[in-house]
């Protein structure tokens, strides 16, 4: 095999200096963004927004297939004082459909791609922050109901521009040895107990990543079965084992249909360095 | 499971398996070395698709679920789900030809990346990362071009009822082509240098061998019909947009093994270039300027006409049909759309028999599967 050694070496290497420096390629995205100065969504002349519930445009709130936008928290939002506020586009939810950006582009222009990281972190037990692992980390997938894309993403990791290994992180078959368990899928009714049976092999410490809009809400199949079961996600799940994983693990939501590589490793770097609180 | 002799031995695997893989369960028997038997059991993933389908708002968002069945296949699907819905409405024959050239040059992108990642996985099964590497990185340069215009790197969002949903001028179309043309040139200097490595060829060569006839049996679609001497290309046999224009030949061979299953990959690879090099010189000749200049009229949708709409699409792995019924104003309530994969798993699942365990990531790799799809 010395023919294709010689020609990886030609080849070169290819990796990114990410997350040395954010050098993302040309028109990555990972977020989208509400600038709440641009947004017509509220009576600006009616005194202050807070007290205003006069709404002028709701185009985008309309045209979100995920319920995702909720123009009332613009108010608390980014632009707003109102303590810990909810978001007026909830990252849990947003599919990257860009409907909203179009639906507003023209008329105000006010919501757009961006490059900002953007997740909800759910993970209660370690409140000090702590490095849980030392140099390696292992990482066990496990599919509940996806559609492939997710799994591709997480792949794509192993592709020579990622690299995930020259930092450290693993695939792991086995979950005796794993750290992190990857969830991907809708988690459907026939894969609940095989989820719990995988978590329970792993070893505590451990997180849990829930990647992609389809564990955390059900994504685009929110909503599905009509007689029992359904595609809900986790998030909004009210099954008492569902609620002991919230209270008992590190949940960790890493949403979009499907989060793109520098996201998910971004996720793993920052169980890695031990950045979660 | 079938009757087992003395020294046979049944051992699953999955449905959780080991890297990152989808759900499914395969159950062994064997005698060591060789398979005797393999029984597939799906069910794992399944999300209902047609209920979830059948409660959504719009049109556009029974789109983003279909994009969603198979994320590896979301452009045929949806072209496949819009064919049918134009159908329906009688606007088959209103879109615009540079729309439907768009649609053919994204078919044929999402095609070559489908290709190119398979390529990868081969190269990986049969234990030559440098290769595997060197595809998957051309594969990760294609889905970045893809992000760069239309925001997606699975090519999701970009099929709507009527055309094509991305802005995008003859400066943007010659820039990708341009850009996938020279990922592509990359990757045939790549599968040059493979054709000499002995130990990846001859592990390919006989392996998960089936004969046309038992292809015909099951009713093999896509990469492995081609494969074993026999040729339903929709895009040849019946063809819908302006495939009818291009002239393609069809690509077959006749072993039924993984070599052909991959020479059949490569050569669409090259095919699909050629597609994409003639979807340019007409957008060029018809004066394509941009996109949102063909946009159709929907005041001109037909509602009496039929009672159902039925559409297809080639995708990478075989035909994707859609069949639409029961419009009430803002969606179909019924939606069937069938996949190339679940007449492709009996046949993998007949094929396997007596063939060498060691062989079997190998083989089953070459197939290509997507388990979203059979298991919607
Ligand atoms: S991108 Fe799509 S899913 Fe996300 S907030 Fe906008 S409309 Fe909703
Ligand atoms: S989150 Fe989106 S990309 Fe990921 S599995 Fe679900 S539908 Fe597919």
């Amino acid at each position: 095999m010395a023919f294709w050694t010689y020609n990886g070496l030609k080849f070169g290497i290819k990796s990114v200096k990410f997350p040395k420096e954010n050098d993302f390629y040309d028109g990555f995205i990972s977020s989208v963004k509400i600038n709440g100065q641009k947004c017509l969504s509220q009576d600006k002349t009616a005194g202050s927004p807070e007290k205003s519930s006069e709404f002028q445009c709701r185009k985008c709130e309309l045209a979100c297939p995920t319920k995702a936008i909720n123009l009332k928290n613009l108010a608390g939002g980014e632009n707003g004082k109102g303590a810990p506020a909810l978001k007026p586009l909830d990252a849990n939810r947003c599919i990257f459909c860009g409907l909203c950006i179009d639906a507003c582009s023209n008329i105000a222009g006010a919501i757009s791609y961006s490059k900002d990281f953007d997740f909800g972190i759910a993970s209660q037990p370690y409140a000090d922050k702590r490095k849980a692992f030392k140099k390696s980390l292992f990482v066990k997938h496990i599919d509940t109901g996806s559609c492939g894309a997710c799994e591709a993403e997480i792949n794509a990791l192993n592709n020579p521009y990622y690299n995930m290994h020259r930092l450290g992180i693993f695939i792991t078959p086995s979950p005796r040895f794993a750290d992190v368990l990857l969830v991907t899928g809708t988690f459907t009714k026939k894969m609940s107990d095989i989820f719990f049976n995988v978590l329970d092999n792993i070893p505590k410490p451990r997180y849990v990543v829930l990647t992609g809009s389809c564990p955390l809400t059900g994504g685009v199949f929110e909503n599905g079965f009509k007689d029992g079961g359904g595609n809900k996600g986790l998030l909004f799940n009210n099954e008492s084992e569902i609620k002991k994983l919230f209270e008992e693990d590190n949940v960790i939501a890493l949403p979009h249909c499907p989060p793109n590589p520098f996201e998910i490793l971004n996720v793993l770097l920052l169980i890695k360095n031990g950045d979660f609180k | 499971m079938q009757k087992k002799f003395l020294g046979d031995y049944e051992f699953i695997w999955g449905p959780v398996r080991k890297g990152v893989n989808e759900s499914i369960l395969y159950e062994f028997l064997s005698s060591g070395e060789e398979l005797h038997n393999l029984d597939i059991t799906f069910g794992y993933k399944k999300r209902d698709v047609r209920n979830v389908l059948a409660e959504k708002g719009n049109l556009y968002e029974q789109v983003l679920v279909v994009e969603r069945i198979s994320g590896l296949h979301a452009f045929s699907a949806s072209l496949s789900y819009c064919l049918s819905v134009e159908n329906f409405f009688g606007l088959a024959d209103k879109i615009h030809k540079n729309l439907q050239i768009l649609r053919m040059f994204f078919a044929e992108a999402e095609r070559i990346r489908n290709h190119i990642e398979n390529l990868s996985e081969i190269a990986e099964s049969t234990y030559i990362q440098v290769p595997s590497a060197m595809y998957a990185y051309y594969a990760e340069m294609l889905k970045q071009l893809f992000v760069k215009f239309l925001n997606s790197r699975y090519l999701m969002g970009i099929n709507m009822i009527g055309g094509v949903r991305k802005n995008l001028s003859l400066n943007d179309m010659e820039f990708i082509f341009n850009s996938v043309k020279s990922i592509v040139n990359s990757v045939q200097e790549i599968i040059k240098k493979n054709m000499e490595t002995k130990s990846h060829i001859d592990r390919l060569k006989t392996t998960g061998k089936i004969d046309m006839k038992t292809a015909k049996r099951f009713c093999a679609k896509g990469v492995v019909a081609k494969s074993a001497g026999i040729n339903p290309d929709l895009r040849i046999k019946r063809p819908y947009l302006l495939y009818g224009d291009t002239k393609l030949n069809s690509i077959i061979f006749n072993d039924g093994d993984a070599f052909s299953r991959y020479m059949v990959r490569i050569g669409e690879i090259t095919q699909s270039l050629s597609i994409l090099d003639y979807c340019l010189e007409m957008l060029k000749k018809n004066r394509f300027n941009n996109t949102s200049d063909y946009f159709v009229n929907m005041k001109e949708i037909d509602e009496r006409t039929k009672k159902h709409g039925f559409g297809y699409a080639e995708s990478s792995e075989g035909p994707i049909f859609c069949y639409a019924a029961d419009f009430d104003g803002s969606v179909f309530k019924k939606i069937n759309i069938k996949y190339p994969f679940g007449n492709n798993y009996k046949l993998f699942a007949c094929g396997v028999k007596n063939t060498m365990m060691m062989d079997f990531n190998i083989n089953e790799t070459s197939y290509n599967f997507s388990v979203a799809a059979a298991d919607k």
